[in-house]
């Protein structure tokens, strides 16, 4: 690639990236109780899905239906990792401040071995994916903590739908192998 | 290093999917790869786990993939195809496992239309429809998975037409249409109030039995499958489709509204909708339609005549592009077509001039307030009104309606819907669904500036409620006492401005009564701020004392009152006072006439106040005390339980009373009776355990449960059987460990019951027996603790607790 155009692409990775700060910044406590009350639902319901808390996130912030389709995509896009960094957060405190609280699991697609596991796991799982390939991993958390489909990824980050779906498959692969080790 | 491996191989084997034949491929790495023999066997095993990705749910899209015709599904052998669609193929199939005959029908899904991420909202989806029963809906039995990875359904065998041929094929009247889409609308209803849209109706999926009976088919099926899919793949048919739906918005029950118009518009004019909205009103449409081309001009004349007026007036509202000039629920376009049967002169009676003339001015009405219809009280309401008034008023009038809608959804919602998914086991997203709505729509009514007194008193006791729901005691609540405190402040804030004009309200004191003692519970239970609960209940008893006493609701609030000041009184240690309170409220409870409508609710408080009586006799007096009190709880709650045995509330209260009485009993050194109380509660573990399988406080429960009952069998002198009893709850967690491959909440949980199994020896004194499975048990938390995920908790307490006591036994 030119110069220029590395130029151009990372001011506008720039210029998405303090759109998103604003965004968290504004948001970040509403996240919090979002995810909150995901956990505190039942003394039943440990078992949850990463999407749970994006889906409800995005009807509480925005009012779904005043978002439109676009918006909703790139909202869940630009705070997918934050979502798993506030979930991941939240367990750890209910940890905290309850006495028995057990691990909060996650049921894995079947691609990912429909296995149940610790949510804790899988994020020690993709925190380190990210030192190595942080686009990888930022793929993982888009569409497995933000909902968002591979066309819609490659929408949002403007690449083919042909790219993201090879990224997704070294991401996925890495992922089966790393958590079929454990 | 590691580093710039992962990405090297990331890099090759994204290069590498592309080369499809294994050999040439093969081949490529070698040649990529150089002799990098790290990189190489990184990029293989990459390779090997997206295999077994790929395997279990393919990326690509998809592959139409009619495959052979299965030979069974589940427990049915397939006897024969019933017709091949885009989603899958429909079989007739029978159950022939020889416990009953049973004759279905099974749709197996294409894999591909069900992409990985749809798995868990297909079955949670497929629970919610089979709840869903109604005479004109097929019910759904069962579904699953089958061995090729294809999802299937397992329903009612309809053996009937669609509803258009039916209609076609019998040359249905319009009245006859009128009446089957009346049965139509009344399944569409019930669907919609069990929180479950059909989004692609039309005359395919709507089957007309042979004895006439209208079965809607594939409820709910398309939205799983347009949920699950990446593209949607299935837009609803063009015609029946609202612009909504058309532009790609999720589906609503207005757009199942829309539908129904359009189907009934099919049915009529006997042809199906071409492609967008229509343009021609119904009537015209009948006279130019080809499919009565053949028929006698007076025919189509008559039929056109028929339905000009009120059925083109139906049709038009339940197709209203915007969906809020649409009826606003299926049951209300319902109500517009048995009123327009209901005002036809009936065929019989059509030579009868004066019959006639008179339905003619009935029917004139209905024609003026045709459009503003929106629920079946205000039909009724109208009918009665004259047209001119009808005219004038009509803006007010549909204001008024949808307030009317919206009030009796809210209470709709908060009470029956929510009471049903209480009493079904795991429904916690959707309790928690229906609570959001509600809120919701509570927040609408009380922000209406027009709102009348009683609507906004009402919309103050649904924030209560919503409260209730959040973060009551009598419940399995949805955990959120935050939430449940800003709604008590908000239907507080309501009733005390409703107050200052009118003091003396009973019912708004009661209110306000009942919001501060739940604000009191929380703030004492949750919080424990023991002072601000004391000024709430204060408070409250101000509210309660102004209430004439003498009324039944008076008598409960100060049950309550007097409950929760003793509950209080526990906390803050001052026990007499604590005595008195529950003494009182026992009492009053006891001398009111129980109605079955609120036996529930009546004998949870009576059974709370016996509880905490007998803990302030337990530690005021003395334990021996208050065994008689425990005794009664224990009547109490098995009483109850025998009346209501599916109640998971009585399950609890009934294994906590036996407990409670069994360690009571045990603590004054009456072993046998206390044994005989620790088993009746285990015996009751199990049930609870089948209804909340996933529940962690049922699971603790049991686990103090039967902890205290290996106690009680060691303290009289059955000390083998309370060893074994532990060895097999031991094994079982083992075996539990074994299963998950270590997962850490089970690690734990083993240790913890290993624990439990070498206190009992400790307690009685064998050591011998003690330090070596106190060992075992420090080296599971060792082993958590190096896995970096034994907790600061137990670290402090269940580690330690292991060390101290080995020191204590003098272990080496």
């Amino acid at each position: 690639m030119e110069p220029v155009g590395q130029r151009a692409e990372s001011a506008s990775r720039e210029a998405v990236a303090a759109a998103r700060d604003a965004l968290l910044r504004a948001h970040y406590d509403e996240f919090r109780k979002v995810a909150g009350r995901v956990l505190n639902g039942d003394a039943a319901a440990l078992q949850i899905q990463p999407t749970d808390l994006a889906h409800e996130a995005v009807i509480r912030l925005s009012g779904l239906d005043r978002l439109d389709f676009k918006g909703r995509t790139h909202f869940l896009s630009l705070s997918a990792r934050v979502m798993r960094q506030i979930l991941i957060d939240e367990i750890r405190r209910m940890r905290a401040a309850k006495r028995q609280a057990p691990p909060v699991a996650t049921q894995l697609p079947p691609e990912l071995g429909a296995q149940s596991i610790d949510l804790e796991d899988l994020d020690r799982a993709l925190s380190k994916l990210e030192l190595v390939a942080p686009d990888h991993a930022r793929l993982v958390d888009q569409r497995y903590f933000a909902g968002l489909t591979l066309e819609e990824i490659a929408e949002i980050d403007n690449v083919s739908v042909r790219t993201v779906k090879r990224q997704w498959r070294a991401a996925r692969a890495w992922l089966v192998a790393e958590l079929g080790q454990r | 290093m590691e580093t710039s491996l992962t990405r090297r191989a990331f890099t090759v084997f994204e290069d590498a999917l592309d080369i499809e034949d294994a050999g040439e491929r093969e081949a490529w790495l070698a040649c990529t790869c150089g002799g990098d023999e790290a990189l190489l066997g990184e990029v293989k095993r990459l390779l090997r786990a997206d295999a077994a990705a790929e395997r279990a749910m393919p990326t690509g899209g998809l592959q139409p993939s009619a495959g052979p015709t299965p030979k069974r599904i589940g427990h049915y052998r397939i006897v024969d195809m019933l017709g091949q669609g885009g989603m899958g193929d429909v079989y007739i199939a029978a159950r022939d496992d020889g416990l009953f005959d049973h004759v279905v029908a099974i749709k197996r899904i294409r894999p591909s239309l069900l992409p990985e991420t749809a798995r868990a909202l297909f079955d949670r989806e497929r629970r919610a429809l089979a709840m869903l029963s109604h005479r004109h809906i097929a019910q759904l039995y069962d579904g699953g998975v089958d061995e090729t990875g294809a999802p299937y359904f397992i329903m009612e065998l309809v053996r009937g037409a669609p509803i258009d041929a039916y209609a076609a094929d019998r040359d249905l009247s319009p009245r006859q249409i009128v009446e089957k889409m009346i049965e139509v609308c009344d399944a569409v209803q019930h669907a919609h109030q069990n929180l479950i849209v059909h989004a692609d109706l039309k005359p395919a999926n709507i089957l007309v039995n042979d004895a006439g009976d209208p079965k809607v088919v594939d409820f709910g099926v398309a939205r799983i499958l347009r949920d699950a899919d990446d593209i949607t793949l299935h837009p609803q048919t063009p015609g029946y489709a609202s612009p909504q739906r058309e532009a790609g918005a999720s589906p609503t029950p207005a757009d199942d509204v829309f539908a129904l118009g359009a189907i009934l518009r099919a049915l009529l004019t006997g042809e199906a909708p071409r492609g967008a909205h229509h343009t021609v009103i119904t009537s015209e449409a009948i006279s130019k339609s080809p499919a009565y081309a053949d028929r006698k001009p007076e025919w189509r004349a008559a039929r056109a005549r028929l339905v000009h007026g009120d059925l083109d007036a139906i049709v038009e509202r339940a197709c209203a592009l915007a969906a809020e000039d649409r009826y606003q629920a299926a049951v209300a376009l319902a109500a517009d077509l048995r009123a327009w049967l209901d005002m036809r002169p009936l065929q019989g009676r059509s030579n009868d001039r004066l019959y006639a003339f008179e339905k003619f001015f009935r029917r004139h009405r209905l024609r003026v307030i045709g459009g503003a219809a929106a629920s079946v009280s205000l039909v009724l309401a109208l009918i009665v009104t004259s047209a001119l008034y009808a005219q004038a008023d009509f803006a007010r009038k549909q204001a008024e309606a949808r307030f009317t809608e919206v009030r009796s959804l809210a209470k709709y919602l908060l009470y029956e819907v929510y009471d049903r998914l209480e009493r079904t086991p795991q429904t916690l997203a959707m309790r928690r669904d229906v609570a959001h709505v509600a809120q919701g729509y509570l927040s609408q009514l009380a922000d209406t500036p027009s709102a009348p007194r009683d609507v906004l008193l009402e919309a103050a006791d649904g924030f209560a409620r919503i409260a209730d729901l959040q973060a009551g005691r009598s419940r399995a609540n949805l955990g959120d006492p935050q939430g449940a405190l800003e709604n008590l402040d908000r239907a507080d804030q309501i009733a005390a401005a409703l107050q200052k004009a009118d003091p003396g309200n009973s019912a708004m004191l009661a209110l306000r009564a009942r919001v501060a003692m739940h604000h009191a519970a929380i703030a004492m239970n949750s919080r424990q701020e023991l002072e601000s609960a004391a000024e709430l209940l204060t408070q409250a008893n101000a509210y309660i004392t102004a209430i004439p006493s003498d009324t039944r609701s008076a008598r409960l609030l100060t049950v309550q009152h007097d409950l929760e000041s003793a509950i209080l009184g526990n906390w803050k240690a001052t026990y007499a006072e604590s005595e008195i309170h529950a003494r009182k409220a026992i009492a009053i409870i006891e001398a009111l006439p129980l109605e079955p409508r609120d036996a529930r609710g009546a004998q949870y408080l009576r059974a709370r106040a016996y509880d905490a009586l007998a803990e302030a006799v337990y530690y005021g007096q003395s334990p021996a005390a208050s065994e008689p009190i425990y005794q009664r709880l224990v009547d109490i709650t098995s009483t109850y339980l025998k009346a209501h045995p599916d109640d998971t509330l009585g399950q609890r209260m009934a294994i906590e009373a036996h407990w409670a009485l069994g360690a009571t009993l045990l603590g004054v050194d009456r072993a046998k009776d206390g044994l005989a109380q620790m088993q009746a509660a285990a015996a009751l573990v199990p049930t609870l355990l089948q209804y909340q399988p996933e529940d962690a406080g049922a699971q603790r429960t049991q686990r103090i449960v039967y902890t205290a009952l290996a106690q009680a069998l060691a303290m009289s002198g059955r000390f083998d059987e309370g060893v074994t009893l532990l060895r097999e709850e031991v094994a079982k967690s083992e075996e539990q460990v074994r299963k998950t491959n270590s997962r850490p909440e089970q690690v734990r949980s083993y240790g913890v019951t290993l624990a439990m199994l070498a206190d009992l020896f400790a307690d009685n004194g064998i050591a011998k027996e003690a330090c070596p499975i106190y060992a075992k048990a420090e080296r599971v938390w060792l082993d958590l603790d190096k896995r970096g995920v034994l907790t600061q908790l137990d670290r402090d307490n269940a580690q330690k607790m292991v060390r101290d006591r080995q020191q204590q036994l003098k272990c080496v």
